[in-house]
């Protein structure tokens, strides 16, 4: 096959590679050239195709099944040993558990099981290790990178000269786990201003709970990281007569829960980040500032409610079913970002005395409701290689500018 | 990706701390999956691969010269390591009709015009030679630069434009064979 240079700036272009006189010079060769131009669109058609092929996920629980064959200290010496020390208990051989029926593999299934996959002390010996001889250890005798669960009170430490009354930080655990962790409730600190209500970490290859309770008459800071490979459960609760700071941080190859309520009569900001490859649940619940930002490669569920006096941001940033309710006697502003391979269906609805500004970026079903006596801006758009549905609804006494864009 | 990012990542997992390398792998387990996917054209394959091409990167971190991409690293140890099992295999194996193209099943679109297009150009994808799928899943799937396919498959970014067109030139071709039109 011959290329010409036509061909050559056309691939050039279409791959985002050509300089502006590259670009500039096919709109001229194109221009000149019939054929040209057909052969463009064709491969301009080809590109098109390979965009829309769907990404795949990969399989749950690839994560823990690697963490559980890495030393839990990097730091530890003779990596090689500890990684791939061989237990095994049982020999199996995955061509022949490819004749398994399809769906989801013996391999996935088994992913939390103290299992390990093992091949020769030498990494570079490929040949003769797993991906060689295509064997899988399942090795019941492993000692499997048992949960660590280490609280920290780093991030905030508590200052004696910031606190006043009974705040009590979090104590340093210790523990191996396999199954359940509960890192306990940070006892709840009633104070003058301003208190931490310090920070829990907590890391499992089992469950884990994590509570962090903080009541203020200033400022109160409270953190809650969690990383789990089964399921993580969160829940960070603040109280503050002043400004209120919470963030919620969740990781977790099974299901992870996170629920952040905060109530301020000063400012409050909530953030809860989560990313789970099963299901995530997220429920902020915050007066002001409210954003969740969540991922899944499963099922991902988001719902952030707020009420304000006065302003009220609020953004929920969704792959897969994602809601966000607001209400604001202010100025209310909510977005709404949804992303999803399979079904989205996103839902903003906000009541506003003032000014209400939406914005929902759907594949699939939008639905944007809004209602002002002042100001209301809507804007819905949605983009679909199927079928899309959209819908605005406003409702006003004041000023509306709605605008409901289709993209096919 | 951000190799910002990626270089703080490995400089904690070098530090001691084990969870950057979570936070490596939540990255780039998706990507790794789904080039392996393609190279290898099955699941099963890909998931052994994308844990091998893990905890090899665990093992040898301490070798990763920060001066480079973490992005082209590991990825051209998942397409070493997925073309490396394709000639232990020896590579013909036959298209196997009951491969599984995970999204279909409950896609939404499934009659539509598009799906229908979608999937024979996975069906001609999966005919391809492994190096015509490698580049083209590089490229189109993984959205490499010419500069990063050069420097993962460690070949010249003249070669790399050879091998795309040539790739794309014969996938349109198998095209009018799986879409006769």
């Amino acid at each position: 096959m011959s290329r010409s240079r036509t061909d050559d700036l056309m691939h050039a272009v279409l791959d985002g590679e050509a300089t502006p006189a590259e670009a500039h010079e096919l709109e001229q060769r194109l221009a000149a050239d019939p054929q040209a131009r057909g052969r463009y669109a064709e491969l301009q058609h080809l590109f098109d195709g390979l965009r829309r092929i769907p990404k795949q996920f990969p399989p749950e629980g690839l994560v823990a099944s690697v963490l559980a064959n890495i030393p839990q200290n990097p730091g530890d010496a003779e990596r090689g040993d500890q990684l791939f020390a061989t237990s095994g208990v049982l020999e199996a051989s995955s061509r022949k558990a490819r004749g398994r029926p399809s769906g989801r593999s013996e391999w996935v299934r088994q992913v939390f099981q103290p299992w390990a996959i093992s091949r020769g002390n030498d990494m570079s010996a490929g040949k003769n290790g797993l991906m060689g001889n295509r064997k899988v250890w399942i090795g019941g005798g492993v000692a499997v990178a048992a949960a660590a669960v280490a609280i920290s009170t780093g991030l905030f430490p508590p200052n004696a000269s910031e606190t006043a009354g009974t705040i009590v930080p979090a104590a340093r655990y210790h523990g191996v786990q396999a199954q359940e962790v509960n890192l306990g409730t940070a006892p709840s600190p009633q104070t003058t201003s301003p208190v931490n209500a310090g920070t829990i970490a907590g890391q499992a290859n089992g469950q884990l709970n994590g509570q962090l309770n903080g009541q203020s008459n200033g400022q109160l800071n409270g953190q809650l990281n969690g990383l789990s490979n089964g399921q993580l459960n969160g829940q960070l609760n603040g109280l503050s007569n002043g400004q209120l700071n919470g963030q919620l941080n969740g990781q977790s190859n099974g299901q992870l829960n996170g629920q952040l309520n905060g109530q301020s009569n000063g400012q409050l900001n909530g953030q809860l980040n989560g990313q789970s490859n099963g299901q995530l649940n997220g429920q902020s619940n915050g007066q002001l500032n409210g954003q969740l930002n969540g991922q899944s490669n499963g099922q991902l569920k988001g719902q952030l409610n707020g009420q304000s006096n006065s302003q009220l941001n609020g953004q929920l940033n969704g792959q897969s079913n994602g809601q966000l309710n607001g209400q604001s006697n202010g100025q209310l502003n909510g977005q709404l970002n949804g992303l999803s391979n399979g079904q989205l269906n996103g839902q903003l609805n906000g009541q506003s005395n003032g000014q209400l500004n939406g914005q929902s970026n759907g594949q699939l079903n939008g639905q944007l409701n809004g209602q002002s006596n002042g100001q209301l801006n809507g804007q819905l758009n949605g983009q679909s290689n199927g079928q899309l549905n959209g819908q605005l609804n406003g409702q006003l006494n004041g000023q509306a500018n709605g605008q409901s864009m289709r993209v096919q | 990706m951000d190799n910002d990012v990626d270089q703080a990542l490995v400089e904690r997992y070098r530090n001691g701390d084990r969870e950057a390398f979570t936070a490596l792998m939540v990255r780039y387990q998706r990507p790794i999956y789904n080039a392996a996917f393609w190279i290898l054209k099955s699941a099963d394959d890909a998931r052994d691969i994308a844990q091998t091409v893990f905890l090899r990167v665990a093992e040898r971190l301490d070798e990763f010269d920060s001066q480079h991409r973490f992005f082209s690293w590991i990825y051209r140890i998942a397409v070493n390591e997925s073309l490396n099992l394709l000639r232990r295999n020896g590579h013909e194996e036959a298209l196997d009709d009951e491969i599984e193209l995970p999204g279909h099943g409950v896609d939404p679109e499934a009659h539509t015009g598009n799906a229908e297009r979608t999937r024979y150009i996975e069906r001609a994808l999966l005919t391809m030679s492994p190096m015509d799928r490698t580049v083209i899943v590089l490229r189109h799937f993984s959205e490499c630069s010419y500069q990063e396919i050069a420097r993962i498959l460690d070949v010249d970014q003249k070669t790399v434009k050879s091998r795309l067109f040539e790739a794309r030139h014969r996938l349109r071709d198998l095209l009018k064979v799986y879409r006769p039109e």
